[in-house]
């Protein structure tokens, strides 16, 4: 069902041998099954053979629940309280934290979750919200801030690695700002699908491309002359990487046909199961970060069903991430965050549904730098009002910052604007979450 | 009466390059309403240009600037064709305007261009674009109904404020929304849609002012919510058309019909056996009709119709409930056209407590509701602070739409002539375009800006604003420079010199299939409004290259910016390869046969592209590629071209 991203009569020549030598190494028609060692093994080969760029040491997956997902229906249930609706509620160890009916396997894995329950967000209209919880600020039409996978990407990525140090998967719009295009989102429509324009053309090899190429470095010479050297600068620079990206092995890291049904199945065959697959494959061959989206937490009507068909596909792909990544020493170095723009009305409306909430909403974290078996903040019995200070977005983003060992107290002067610091210096680290 | 003018049959575009132009004037002046230009107006254009001249000389005598040298003519005609066309001039343009030896050539250009049907297109992108800027993501599909409406109106050369009237106040019946697709658009958020309005027709940013005063900023919640009040009573609306079909239109519903009608649906489903609630009701445009109206609603709008939020009763309605309702039904039946409905109850506080302690929650919200809005209907006012008149309340997109371009409005004028101004000069006389009562916004030349604005006001025609900026030394100036940094950021903030710009969404798009075409032409226009699927296509495609853009607020356009998808666009993409319709160009012929090509034939396939002749170095260069033995026909045309089209140069206006 799903297509191989690679076209094997368009690929590069030497990458083809490579990847029969890797077949046969395996012992299988593709690399079925490959262990993370030779994961490993192929991403150091595959960069030495590009003469340089490192993989990422860290890395952020950012699963984005996109509408604002219902914050008593997945991580803060109140059982008993007229705001609860149907579902019930799975216990943890802790009598103050439990989950929603609908997110067993997460439940069972308390111990490696930290769940933030009182964010609260200043923003009540989805396009605003998405921009804050991505940006870290508070968005103005004045200043094109970066989006969070770029920061961490121009963090944490090495300019030289073959594969783009920022994906995102089925994405929201949402650019690299003021950092400009070397950490821009690469945007994977559909993760089961073709990456556009990938493949070398059925007539063209690598000689031929070059041959084209040799033709237009003389119009860019040209045109640098007359004025234009700076834009040529930054429009070289991407085809470059376009170009590694076309030559190197590493793009079979798109290809999910290579893994084994069991492991497909277990994400969930959904768009975003899928998608949070591939940030798997991804973050193991080295990319700083990926965001993979999941739709339809909009739930202003018929709330409860929506939820649950949601959690459906949320619960298994975040659980097999968790599960995948420590089983290849990753977890340790892959923070894992899943949030949307907001939470949701505790009063459930007259369509069954709830509305938009910025008061208080939740986030969940896995992996590097966390402090597994923690909840943090907690909200009344009906979950109208945090018990305390809630948490504000800048303090998520030094959190996130913090267990990415990113400073972030870079300052940025976008053109005609005063002075943006990376990340919100205003913003504290919630301590809590952190693992000592 | 105004007749449309058509300009496609005025003056056919390849015809106007190949012959010398009459001077166009007079052919449509038997109107004599100062409002309504429908010809483009020379010389009008030409006193514009010479004030603008002389405001920027002395600006740049008093900054020590010297203009950029002039751009030559075939840089300049390029320019000219993508800020006017929105896509590059065909080789044929080019190598005419070349050999075209009349001292006014460039003027004759100028207006040729913005009497052509591309103007008109390019029109409608940029102003959709702006329009939509700011639409909440999920309903920016309804742009592929506003568009054609834009390029219809602007091709007809109806003046600027029938545009502004259309798309404030549309109210038309007709089988899609058109002009009205814009407030259906924002319909679910009426303070998103009037901060759009605000700063796409008035240049101003008054939605911060939706949550708070803000401290620095010239707007205030009250203004901004009287503002938003024109908007309180927009509702979508159908009926049964002809055959079976469903019309639509966005009508303006008083708070007492809105609160009537919905308290009339709950009661009704409360009266029902089950009192079930789910999926029975569902208020506004539900289609009727079958075939491609419900293809419409939910292709362009979503499955919910995007329509306002449903009204459904829950299912714990009791008898004490319903009574309550209806009693409350009765006395909203005999209220008059805007009275209050609850006047009955207006000096009986007790008795209305009484009646609100019987009501179902839903019940009560409604009532919440009808107050915000009457309180609302009660206060809307300009944004000068004139209130709306009675009279205007009960019409009130159209007053607003009349304030708007009134030509004593203190922004209208002065917005759209900024907008022109970052069109062709590369910026705004205030930056950003869409503050114009910024505090921190950058200024400059602030006279020169209101007697532009004040030409726009009193004409409502943009191809003024056009003819005059595009005559001006300041877009004649050349955008070549070896330098960077600072000084060349003073010259280009002076107008000293024209900055070099990617290419935006569109004209990259159109330009990459204009250069790949037998004749130049390009299939785009397509005058049936209710053939939305191929606007859909045009849009996908547009979209496509969107993805990877960089969007722009204050434009909503997207510009190329150099990413890795969008290399790979154009290194493995089918757009930079397409030779197959250039066989029909006999002077590219010998670049398809075996052997040396003509000189001329490279020099076609550098103006078809570039639009320029090829230097000697590159004509040496590109006839060597054809003369490799080894490779084969057409294999050297299409390196070439693919070299060409993937050229930084090819998506640059400069």
């Amino acid at each position: 069902m799903a297509c191989c991203p690679i076209d094997p009569d368009a690929v590069h020549a030497a990458a083809m041998s490579r990847r029969d030598w890797l077949a046969r190494l395996l012992g299988v028609g593709g690399a079925a099954l490959l262990a993370p060692s030779l994961v490993d093994l192929v991403v150091r080969e595959a960069v030495a053979q590009q003469g340089g760029g490192k993989p990422a040491k860290k890395h952020l997956i950012l699963l984005w629940l996109a509408g604002g997902p219902s914050q008593i229906d997945t991580f803060d249930p109140k059982p008993g309280a007229p705001t609860n609706g149907p579902f019930r509620a799975l216990p943890t160890d802790r009598p103050d934290w439990s989950f929603s009916e609908h997110l067993p396997r997460l439940r069972d894995r308390a111990g490696e979750l930290a769940v933030l329950r009182t964010l609260r967000s200043t923003e009540g209209s989805h396009s605003r919200a998405t921009d804050l919880l991505h940006f870290g600020y508070t968005p103005t039409p004045s200043i094109h801030f970066p989006t969070l996978g770029s920061i961490v990407a121009h963090q944490l990525g090495d300019g030289d690695h073959p594969l783009p140090p920022f994906v995102q998967i089925d994405g929201l719009p949402g650019t690299s700002g003021y950092l400009g295009v070397e950490v821009a989102p690469f945007i994977v429509r559909n993760p089961t699908g073709k990456i556009d324009n990938l493949n070398y053309r059925r007539d063209v090899d690598s000689a031929r491309l070059d041959r084209r190429e040799g033709l237009r470095a003389l119009l860019e010479t040209g045109f640098a002359e007359r004025g234009g050297a700076g834009v040529a600068r930054a429009n070289e620079s991407q085809r470059r990487r376009a170009r590694r990206l076309m030559d190197t092995e590493l793009v079979t890291a798109f290809d999910l046909a290579e893994e084994s049904d069991a492991v497909r199945d277990g994400y969930g065959r959904g768009r975003f199961g899928q998608g949070v697959l591939l940030a798997r494959r991804l973050v193991e061959r080295g990319v700083a970060a990926v965001e993979v989206v999941l739709r339809g937490w909009d739930t202003h009507n018929d709330n409860f069903n929506t939820t649950k068909t949601l959690c459906g596909e949320l619960d298994p792909a975040f659980s097999k991430l968790i599960d995948d990544l420590r089983e290849r020493g990753l977890l340790d170095d892959t923070l894992v965050v899943c949030m949307g723009e907001f939470g949701r009305s505790p009063q459930i409306n007259a369509t069954d549904g709830r509305d938009h909430w910025t008061s208080n909403s939740c986030v969940a974290f896995a992996g590097g730098g966390i402090r597994g078996g923690t909840v943090v903040g907690t909200t009344d019995a009906t979950g109208e009002h945090t018990d305390g200070e809630p948490v504000r977005v800048a303090d998520l983003f030094a959190t996130i910052a913090r267990t990415l060992s990113i400073r972030g107290d870079q300052t940025f002067t976008p053109a005609d604007t005063r002075p943006i610091t990376l990340i919100d210096p205003e913003g504290v680290p919630v301590q809590a979450l952190l693992r000592g | 009466m105004i007749r449309a003018l058509s300009c496609a049959a005025l003056l056919p575009l390849a015809a106007a390059f190949l012959r010398p132009l009459e001077p166009v004037q007079a052919a449509a002046q038997t109107n004599p309403s100062a409002r309504v230009a429908l010809q483009v107006d020379g010389t009008a254009a030409r006193t514009l240009a010479d004030r603008i001249d002389v405001a920027l000389a002395a600006a740049w005598l008093a900054e020590g600037l010297e203009p950029a040298a002039l751009a030559d003519d075939a840089t300049w005609l390029r320019r000219l064709s993508l800020d006017l066309r929105g896509i590059i001039p065909t080789a044929a343009e080019v190598t005419a305007f070349l050999a075209d030896a009349r001292a006014d050539k460039r003027d004759a250009t100028i207006d040729a261009f913005l009497a052509s049907p591309d103007f008109a297109r390019h029109l409608s992108y940029l102003w959709s674009n702006v329009l939509f800027a700011t639409a909440p993501r999920e309903r920016q599909r309804t742009e592929v109904l506003l568009r054609p409406w834009l390029e219809a109106q602007f091709a007809a050369g109806a003046p600027f404020s029938t545009i502004v009237d259309g798309v404030v106040a549309g109210a038309e019946w007709t089988r899609y929304p058109t002009s009205s697709a814009y407030v259906l658009t924002y319909q679910d958020s009426i303070e998103t849609l009037a901060g759009a309005v605000a700063r796409s027709f008035l240049g101003l940013q008054i939605q911060c002012a939706q949550c708070h005063d803000h401290p620095f900023d010239a707007w205030k919640q009250v203004e901004f919510n009287r503002f938003a009040a024109f908007f309180i009573d927009v509702r979508s609306d159908h009926t049964a058309g002809p055959g079976n079909t469903t019309l639509f239109r966005i009508a303006d519903r008083s708070p007492e019909w809105d609160f009537q009608e919905r308290l009339n649906k709950l009661v009704v489903q409360a009266r029902r056996p089950s009192g079930g609630m789910r999926g029975a009701m569902t208020s506004g445009l539900a289609p009727k009709a079958e075939g491609d109206s419900v293809v419409f609603e939910e292709d362009l709008l979503g499955t919910d119709g995007g329509m306002a939020g449903a009204m459904q009763a829950r299912a714990t309605t009791n008898a004490d409930q319903l009574a309550a309702m209806e009693e409350l039904l009765a006395v909203a039946k005999k209220t008059r056209k805007r009275e209050d409905v609850l006047r009955d109850y207006g000096n009986d506080a007790p008795r209305l407590d009484a009646l609100l302690a019987r009501l179902p929650v839903e019940a009560r919200d409604l009532i919440q509701r009808y107050r915000d809005r009457r309180t609302a209907f009660t206060e809307a006012g300009f944004l000068d602070g004139t209130p709306a008149q009675d009279q205007e309340k009960s019409t009130r997109r159209a007053a607003l739409a009349a304030w708007i371009h009134r030509t004593d409005n203190r922004w209208h004028g002065r917005a759209i002539a900024n907008r022109v101004a970052a069109e062709l000069l590369g910026h705004g006389l205030i930056e950003p375009i869409d503050d114009l009562t910024g505090v921190g916004a950058d200024r400059i030349l602030p006279e020169l800006l209101d007697e532009l604005g004040a030409a726009f006001a009193a004409s409502s025609d943009l191809r003024l604003l056009y003819g005059a900026m595009a005559r001006t030394r300041a877009y004649a100036a050349g955008s070549a420079s070896a330098e960077e940094g600072p000084q060349r950021n003073h010259a280009e903030r002076w107008f000293a010199a024209q900055p070099m710009r990617a290419f935006s969404s569109e004209q990259l798009l159109f330009s990459l299939m204009r250069a790949t075409s037998a004749d130049g032409h390009v299939e785009l226009a397509d005058a049936d409004l209710e053939a939305f699927a191929a606007e859909r296509e045009r849009k996908s495609r547009v979209d496509t290259l969107k993805a990877w853009c960089r969007g722009d607020l204050a434009t909503g356009k997207a510009q190329y910016e150099p990413s890795i998808p969008a290399a790979l666009y154009l290194m493995n993409g089918d757009s930079t390869v397409r030779t197959t319709e250039l066989r029909g160009q006999p002077a590219l012929a010998s670049l398809f046969e075996p052997g040396p090509p003509t000189a001329g034939a490279l020099d076609q396939l550098f103006l078809a592209t570039l639009s320029r002749p090829p230097t000697d170095a590159e004509r040496e260069r590109f006839a060597a590629s054809f003369s490799d033995p080894s490779v084969p026909r057409p294999r050297a045309l299409e390196d070439a071209l693919w070299a060409l089209l993937n050229a930084t140069e090819f998506h640059t206006r400069r």
